[in-house]
């Protein structure tokens, strides 16, 4: 056998040293130049469809797919959208939605009222094969409560090819809204609501890209383009202009900074707890920041069914314990407000009569009296668990509250994220005293809504024991009167039921050579915001070379 | 005599196979929180019922571990189960041949870089022993080996991904697709694990040899003349690797499984991400087949040593070990 001598195998090894030197010290390379486009985000893929309820990221990709009967704009008004006209009666019970003629879904279906039909049925757990969607279960008592395709026939009907008709037995003056419930009722392809794997590996809709690959990496989704999407820019060309879009899961906020200021991604979503790195960004000149309003209220949710928090003592001393000035500045540095009321001035839950009142207040006294409170109440000590997710803001944020309630005489201590399984995944506290959720946004109290008439879900996060107050919104939500919110609000902040924390208004970071953000024309006017509840519109996007 | 001596290896190796997955089996169903309500929170009861028996949690553990078993033989994994239930999910050798790949080449490569550099050290901290030289590095390493990987990990994203733009700071690049890519998106990952295990490897190498260098034979070697390296590389490394072996392969099934913050923190998507997520939503049949897998590697890793330990040390060749 041939052997190399001792020299010759240095040289070898010298010549493969150098190889691999000059292989890791080649520039990194750039972010996919033009028709492809890297967005990060930080949250794992967990299902698209109906009874799927993503966040905010996974839904903005999912609404890169498959698209809603109405839309929100810039200026915060639901607009018609997969609907052309979207009508209603005097008294909020019957409501017309003609749809768009000429829409086809990736898999070559048209858009007809027949699909919308397949897909508000299975929304409300009609169908067999899906369960009922989140949207829905405060729709089903729309609904009447239906249970069975008989009686939903009977609400709902084809009025034509293209219109659908509603026929609910109480008003809804906020049921077109519903239909947008920041971006989670999207219409789906009939074929795929007829497949189990609905929004877990496949999902046609009638949006910009669709699917490529999905699920079996739930840390990557990638999307290529509809070469039949409905919508064309202002010049009338075709949308989408990228060619292809792949979202990156990248839990890390220093990471997704580190990956965009490098050229590895075009575009990345942040939340404003990831404030030291957001003013980074802002400093670099090679990258745009795009903050939506300062109108999202992170609150935190008591579940009332067990204690501590079915002790309003516990509550009050909690709500107290919170200094919300100081929050905001440990989590957001200066990218954030600090919420004493839910949702901004124009939102309905809002108590602040315009700004001149605080809801809620930090009172490190107070706070301390009610932990005494409790203690007398229970004969135990005040001990808060709080949950928080894989991402290290998470638990900066977390940790800071924690110390503000150990402060004021509690106990607190952090559930890491494996154990606060349902927060993580599946947006739902299902075992745990307290939950810090977004729910109030934006202008409409219709996706709040969903959360604070019911009583009886199994969601322990949202779960009231006040049938009272599920009342009060029951009459709020037929009456879409402003006085009638702000009494069931009032019951809210005085119960301490969900205590407000902080504002915020997301962000979209690009690179400056990402064109076309929130530069499409919605069919009825305006545009989709670039940052909103339901993700950017990603039709005219494009990387620049 | 070697067939007895293996039968009986193999028969330890089942009988901590079945140990770890059946333990499992019941270890899962304490876990907090009903799996039906987190993976289908708004089915109808039916469709509750359905998933129950699908995850056979409608009958007893023994049940339920033998049919998991019988179908692991067949080679199937089981589903990821998605909120429709069965059909709806994605099989989890899918998911294996995304992930496990990844974790596989960041332990091999993570193993390679840290023996490469902590066995030389480790021989020199040795022959220099109790020297100022000696303490000095010897606590510096204590010093690098306490800080967690994950902190080396930004760091080294910041300053050679960021700072100077050397490397990628994200992401995994398949050999086959571009080996020179493959290599650099995964060099942070792999130093940021290698410079604690460099650490822990070189000091226990360090240990091994400073009691082998006392040995008689180590003597007579040095009183034939031969030289220090010689005598260092030939005659006393073998002998002292012993502990440095057991523990790299220990190291070995940790880092399959467990590498799951430098997956994070450089979005890898390897096994250790996998497995926790099916343990944070309860995927009953993944958890299951995740550990089992890692169990295999420990084993596998562990006779891979035990025939090394034969290879390096005559002794235990003999059988005098």
């Amino acid at each position: 056998m041939n052997k190399l001598s001792r020299g010759n195998r240095r040289k070898v090894a010298f010549v493969m040293a150098m190889a691999l030197v000059a292989s890791l010290s080649q520039v990194a390379p750039a972010a996919a130049k033009g028709d492809d486009i890297v967005i990060l985000i930080g949250e794992k893929d967990s299902g698209w469809c109906a009874q799927d309820s993503p966040g905010l990221d996974q839904i903005s990709a999912k609404n890169a797919v498959a698209e809603t009967l109405t839309i929100m704009n810039e200026k915060g008004k639901i607009v018609p959208y997969l609907a052309k006209t979207v009508e209603n009666s005097a008294d909020f019970k019957t409501w017309k939605f003609t749809l768009r003629e000429g829409i086809y879904f990736h898999d070559g279906e048209e858009l007809t009222a027949a699909t919308v039909l397949a897909n508000v049925a299975a929304n409300l757990g009609l169908n067999p094969l899906i369960p009922a969607s989140l949207p829905a279960i405060a729709w089903q008592d729309g609904f009447g409560g239906v249970t069975s395709l008989a009686q939903f026939a009977a609400k709902a009907q084809a009025l034509g090819k293209y219109v659908v008709q509603f026929n609910l037995p109480a008003p809804r003056p906020l049921f077109n809204e519903s239909w947008y419930a920041n971006g989670r009722p999207v219409i789906w392809s009939t074929k795929t609501l007829q497949t189990k794997a609905c929004g877990t590996t496949v999902g046609a809709g009638t949006g910009p890209f669709k699917i490529k690959s999905k699920g079996v990496d739930q840390f990557q989704t990638v999307l290529e383009a509809n070469p039949n999407y409905w919508r064309k820019d202002a010049a009338g060309k075709r949308l989408p202009k990228a060619a292809t879009v792949t979202y990156k899961v990248v839990l890390d906020a220093a990471q997704r900074t580190n990956a965009l200021v490098k050229g590895q991604a075009d575009v990345a979503t942040f939340g404003a707890s990831s404030g030291p790195q957001l003013n980074e960004m802002k400093k670099n000149a090679k990258l745009v920041l795009f903050e939506g309003r300062r109108d999202t209220t992170w609150s935190f949710h008591m579940n009332t069914t067990a204690a501590p928090f079915n002790s309003k003592n516990a509550r009050l001393a909690f709500s107290y314990a919170i200094d919300r000035e100081a929050l905001a500045k440990v989590v957001a540095k200066g990218n954030a407000d600090p919420a004493y009321c839910f949702g901004a001035t124009y939102h309905p839950y809002n108590l602040s009569n315009g700004g001149k009142k605080k809801c809620a207040t930090f009172d490190l006294a107070k706070a301390k009296q009610y932990v005494a409170a409790y203690k007398t109440e229970t004969g135990k000590n005040l001990t808060v668990l709080l949950p928080t997710t894989e991402s290290t803001e998470s638990a900066k944020a977390n940790q800071a509250v924690c110390n503000m309630l150990k402060k004021a005489g509690a106990a607190c201590s952090l559930m890491p994220p494996v154990t606060a399984t349902a927060v993580i995944l599946r947006g739902f506290a299902l075992q745990q005293q307290v939950s810090w959720f977004n729910v109030v946004a934006g202008y409409s109290p219709a996706f709040a809504d969903l959360f604070s008439r019911k009583t009886n879900l199994e969601l322990s996060g949202f779960r009231f024991t006040n049938p009272g107050l599920a009342a009060c919104f029951q009459t709020a939500l037929e009456t879409n009167a402003a006085a009638k919110y702000r009494e069931c609000a009032a019951v809210l902040h005085g119960e301490a039921y969900w205590v407000p924390t902080y504002s915020e208004g997301g962000f979209i970071v690009a690179r400056n050579t990402v064109t076309g953000l929130g530069e499409t024309s919605l069919p009825v006017g305006g545009k989709r915001p670039v940052v909103g509840l339901s993700g950017f519109d990603i039709a005219s996007v494009k990387v620049s070379d | 005599m070697k067939y007895r001596v293996a039968l009986n290896n193999l028969a330890k190796a089942v009988l901590v196979l079945f140990l770890v997955t059946f333990s499992i089996s019941i270890l899962v169903r304490w876990l907090p929180g009903d799996p039906i309500e987190i993976l289908m929170p708004f089915a109808t009861e039916e469709g509750r019922a359905a998933l129950r028996a699908e995850l056979g949690l409608d009958i007893n553990v023994v049940q339920y571990y033998f049919s998991w078993l019988f179908d692991l033989l067949r080679g199937d994994f089981g589903v990821w189960y998605a909120s429709t239930g069965d059909g709806g999910g994605v099989p989890v050798r899918s998911m294996l041949a995304v992930a496990l790949p990844r974790s596989l080449l960041i332990m091999l490569y993570t193993m390679v870089v840290s023996i490469v550099f902590a066995v030389p050290l480790g021989i020199f901290l040795a022959y220099r022993a109790e020297t100022r030289t000696d303490k000095t590095i010897s606590n510096v390493l204590f010093a690098v080996s306490s800080i967690p990987s994950f902190a080396i990990g930004l760091a080294l994203a910041f300053v050679v991904g960021v700072q100077l733009d050397l490397l990628p700071v994200i992401g995994y690049v398949p050999f086959a697709e571009n080996p020179s890519e493959h290599f650099r998106s995964l060099v942070m990952p792999v130093v940021s694990l290698s410079i604690g295990l460099i650490a822990t490897f070189s000091r226990l190498l360090r240990v091994d040899m400073i009691a082998t260098l006392r040995e008689d034979f180590v003597t007579m070697a040095s009183s034939k003349g031969l030289s220090n390296m010689w005598i260092l590389w030939r005659h006393v490394l073998r002998p002292s690797s012993s502990t440095l072996m057991t523990s790299a392969a220990l190291q070995m099934g940790a880092l399959i499984g467990g590498a799951v913050v430098i997956e994070t923190v450089f979005a890898l998507n390897g096994f250790g991400m996998l497995l926790t997520t099916a343990i944070a939503t309860r995927q009953y049949l993944a958890i299951q087949s995740l550990v089992a897998l890692i169990a295999v590697a420990y084993i596998v890793f562990n006779f891979i040593v035990d025939v090394l330990y034969a290879v390096v040390d005559p002794r235990v060749r003999g059988g005098r070990g």
